[in-house]
């Protein structure tokens, strides 16, 4: 028989933990070419998360110009990189792209100076956006973003001097502090992620095989940057937190793997995918850009807790040890046959 | 409110999208140089033994090996993944007094190509004196049990580095206490025990790990490699090799995939080792099975939990005990147990606290960082008492959770500022968009 339950779980993970380091650094450099068009060098990886994107998509928004128009280095050394401790803690769009952030509106603040003249305005009341620069409420008084740049660079009668085009920065996360050692107090985390999933699961009493019908992650993930993405780093670990639960299975004897290839160790494919439902929950984090926070991991971390739950729901059944196989389902639900049998006789 | 922006909160097409769809995104396994070598190490054989010798003669012999090394071409160094006070050292590059689990790397080995390496890694004789072993991080925590390490060292960001015995396998015990567990738990109502077990993973990142090393006249290192962090690879391979940070130049190249798991230095060093001795550039590149066998996976942990609540649902006092088998290396462990531990004092709000994380040695492949970095096997125990409790209270398990929801602006009971928090939204909004009203049975079916 298919039986099926419903089970919650949440979650807290941090954007960045302030441990191994007391530091929590990030740099970029951003080169704003004649034609208005943008090159990046940003310390931030791309592991194919997308975090590239997401600082294209940062600068353009912060200088006022398509995504189009911004190039992101995809290769380069830590000679020529500016430093940034790396993607990993959920931490590239909340603090490398807080970086890209700072840097381009170290570039804008320098550009406006010379937009302003143009616009015969004050810096402080003029925006740019979409290739324009123009006085905040009056888009009909504008420049090109490219003519600005233009008289940035050669053409003196707006400062007085004639300079190419760039912007820099260099940031850490205020108000995070390493913990002490005797009792782990203190603010060590950057930035935090709150969540809650929900797994629908049908259990099949007869072989004891677990199918996701669905699982709806709601996530707290600040202001969203790139919504495929977000849904992407989502989806992603809802399905590594799946196979983990009831899939992969690291056989291991005397210390050795006895499985160390994917015939033996089945991680989830497309075919074992569950529907997911992200519901992006929007707040604003004031230290990410533009409120932003990291969701590489989170949506990984309830799975299993979930499942189970949704199992006990289903079955009655419960289980304090992973992976949640067929063979240890069959068994529990066995053994509560058992119990319930036992208990009926008594009464 | 996303219209007051044109670029951010758009669904726009990732950067290098066209890139790798065909297919023209370099891989590390894409660079070739010229007169470049392969390279492969030669892994333990054994869970713990003491190596007696290693005799190279034959391999070197071997048309097309072009160099092998053994710990006696390495600096001796030891090293660890954290930067301050916590830090420990215990990971040589290639061991040389024993090997601590089986994908342990006794030599490494470049050639003209990867069959020959392969064929002199066979002809490497190694003499081993089997050890006695452990696996279980429990077993390895009794006195008597085999020793993983004898000493480690271990810096306290202040004063350099101190060479330490080791007690019972436990690398290192991190704390995070707050108020008072036992008065919490005489004013609860219920208190509930369980013990959990959560198994180890492997990354599964479909580009394995890899690198690419080429020395320049001048002694200039170049190297390509697959990693998250390029800055904190370059760090660690001064504290591994000796070289001055300025000598070496690394560089990112495109990843496929990491979750963690490169943010580790793998081939690194034995690359820049065989380029300096062959003065060739050197690709090494890992295969599947050495994925599994000798790259890191998710601490398996052991969770002891704790929960007192009163009547009403409101959390009184958390007590966690979580045993992490950090393998054979302490790598990534120390940071796990310590953030374990924030987040089990910072999910929900509560006063009292009492966590213990042993991080401890056994002969098994490595932890090291993963998507979650403790918190999933954390959070499949305590959730999972969430429901027991909830289910004790004869309580709606959403309505437990709302109740001891934190809300933006507090601390947790460890000092974690709750920034921007929408966990009451959160569960609000996923208990409404999956109907949990009508789909919930309540706790009476069972």
């Amino acid at each position: 028989m298919k039986k099926r339950g419903i089970g919650i779980a949440s979650l807290v993970h941090p954007n960045s933990v302030r441990y191994y380091y007391d530091s929590e650094g990030s740099s970029c450099f951003v080169k704003v070419h004649d034609d208005g068009t943008v090159s990046v060098l940003s310390g931030a990886r791309d592991m194919g998360q997308g975090a590239l994107t997401i600082v294209a998509q940062i600068v353009a928004e912060e200088l006022g110009v398509r995504y189009e128009d911004v190039k992101v280095a995809d290769s380069g050394g830590t000679e020529e990189l500016p430093d940034d401790l790396g993607a990993y803690a959920s931490r590239s769009t909340f603090i490398s792209g807080r970086a890209a952030q700072v840097a381009a509106a170290d570039a804008k603040q320098k550009l406006f100076k010379v937009a302003a003249k143009m616009l015969d305005a004050n810096p402080e009341d003029i925006v740019a956006r979409d290739r324009k620069i123009f006085v905040k409420g009056s888009p009909e008084k504008s420049v090109n973003f490219a003519d600005a740049v233009y008289a940035h660079m050669y053409d003196p009668k707006y400062t007085g001097h004639t300079l190419f085009l760039m912007g820099q920065s260099s940031i850490d996360v205020e108000g995070s502090e390493v913990p002490t050692r005797e009792t782990g107090y203190g603010n060590s985390f950057c930035g935090n992620i709150f969540g809650s999933h929900v797994a629908e699961v049908e259990v099949d009493t007869e072989t004891g095989e677990v199918r996701i019908i669905k699982q709806t992650a709601a996530l707290d993930v600040g202001r969203v940057i790139n919504p495929m993405g977000t849904e992407g780093q989502i989806e992603g670990a809802v399905l590594q937190g799946y196979g983990w639960t009831l899939l992969e299975n690291m056989i291991w004897e005397e210390g050795k793997t006895l499985n160390p290839n994917f015939l033996d160790y089945r991680i989830p494919t497309v075919f074992d995918a569950p529907e997911v439902q992200v519901v992006m929950v929007e707040s604003h984090e004031p230290q990410g850009p533009f409120g932003a926070k990291g969701v590489g991991e989170p949506g990984m971390v309830p799975v299993a807790a979930c499942i189970n739950n949704a199992i006990y729901n289903a079955v009655g059944v419960r289980f304090n040890e992973l992976p949640i196989t067929p063979e240890k389902v069959l068994k529990a639900l066995k053994e509560k046959e058992e119990k319930d049998k036992a208990k009926k006789e008594e009464s | 409110m996303s219209d007051a922006f044109s670029v951010v909160g758009k669904r726009v097409p990732q950067k290098d999208g066209v890139d790798l769809v065909t297919g023209v995104g370099k891989f590390i396994d894409d660079i070739v140089l010229p007169k470049m070598l392969y390279g492969k190490i030669l892994r333990s054989a054994h869970a713990h033994a003491r190596i007696l010798n290693i005799d190279t003669s034959k391999a070197e012999k071997l048309p097309g090996v072009k160099a092998v090394i053994t710990a006696k071409d390495t600096p001796r160094l030891r090293y660890g993944v954290a930067q301050i006070y916590d830090e420990i050292r215990d990971e040589p590059v290639l061991t040389d007094d024993k090997v601590r689990f089986y994908g342990d790397r006794v030599a490494a080995v470049a050639a003209v190509d990867v069959d020959t390496v392969e064929e002199a890694l066979d002809l490497i004789e190694v003499d081993y004196e089997v050890l006695p072993a452990v696996f279980d991080p429990e077993e390895a925590m009794k006195p008597g049990a085999p020793k993983v390490h004898e000493r480690f060292y271990k810096g306290d960001g202040v004063h350099g580095f101190k060479e330490c015995e080791v007690e019972n396998n436990i690398c290192i015990t991190k704390r995070v206490l707050a108020g008072d567990v036992e008065k919490g738990f005489k004013e609860s109502d219920v208190i509930l025990e369980g013990r959990y077990t959560a198994h180890g993973q492997e990354h599964s990142h479909l580009e394995t790990h890899g690198a690419v090393a080429a020395v320049d006249l001048m002694g200039n290192i170049k190297l390509w490699t697959t990693t998250q962090t390029p800055f904190t690879i370059r760090r660690d391979l001064v504290k591994m090799l000796g070289i001055p940070l300025g000598k070496i130049d690394v560089i990112g190249t495109k990843c496929g995939g990491a979750f963690g798991g490169k943010n580790e230095v793998t081939v690194e060093p034995h690359a820049i080792l065989l380029a300096q001795k062959t003065g060739r550039p050197v690709k090494m590149i890992y295969s599947r099975e050495e994925e599994f066998i000798a790259s890191t996976i998710r601490h398996p942990f052991i969770f002891y939990s704790k929960i007192g609540v009163r009547k009403d649902g409101k959390l009184m006092a958390k007590q966690g005990k979580a045993i992490l088998n950090t393998g054979a290396y302490s790598n990534h462990g120390v940071g796990v147990a310590y953030l374990t531990g924030a987040i089990f004092a910072t999910l929900y709000r509560v006063e009292n606290v009492n966590y213990e994380g042993f991080v401890v040695y056994t002969n098994c492949t490595y932890g090291g960082a993963f998507r979650g970095y403790g918190n999933p096997q954390m959070t499949f125990a305590i959730e999972t008492e969430m429901d027991r409790v909830a289910e004790t209270l004869n309580m709606d398990p959403v309505e437990l959770r709302l109740i001891n929801a934190p809300v933006a602006g507090e601390k947790s009971a460890c000092g974690i500022l709750v920034g921007s928090c929408g966990l009451k939204d959160c569960i609000a909004q996923a208990a409404k968009t999956v109907g949990w009203e009508n789909k919930w049975k309540g706790w009476e079916t069972r």
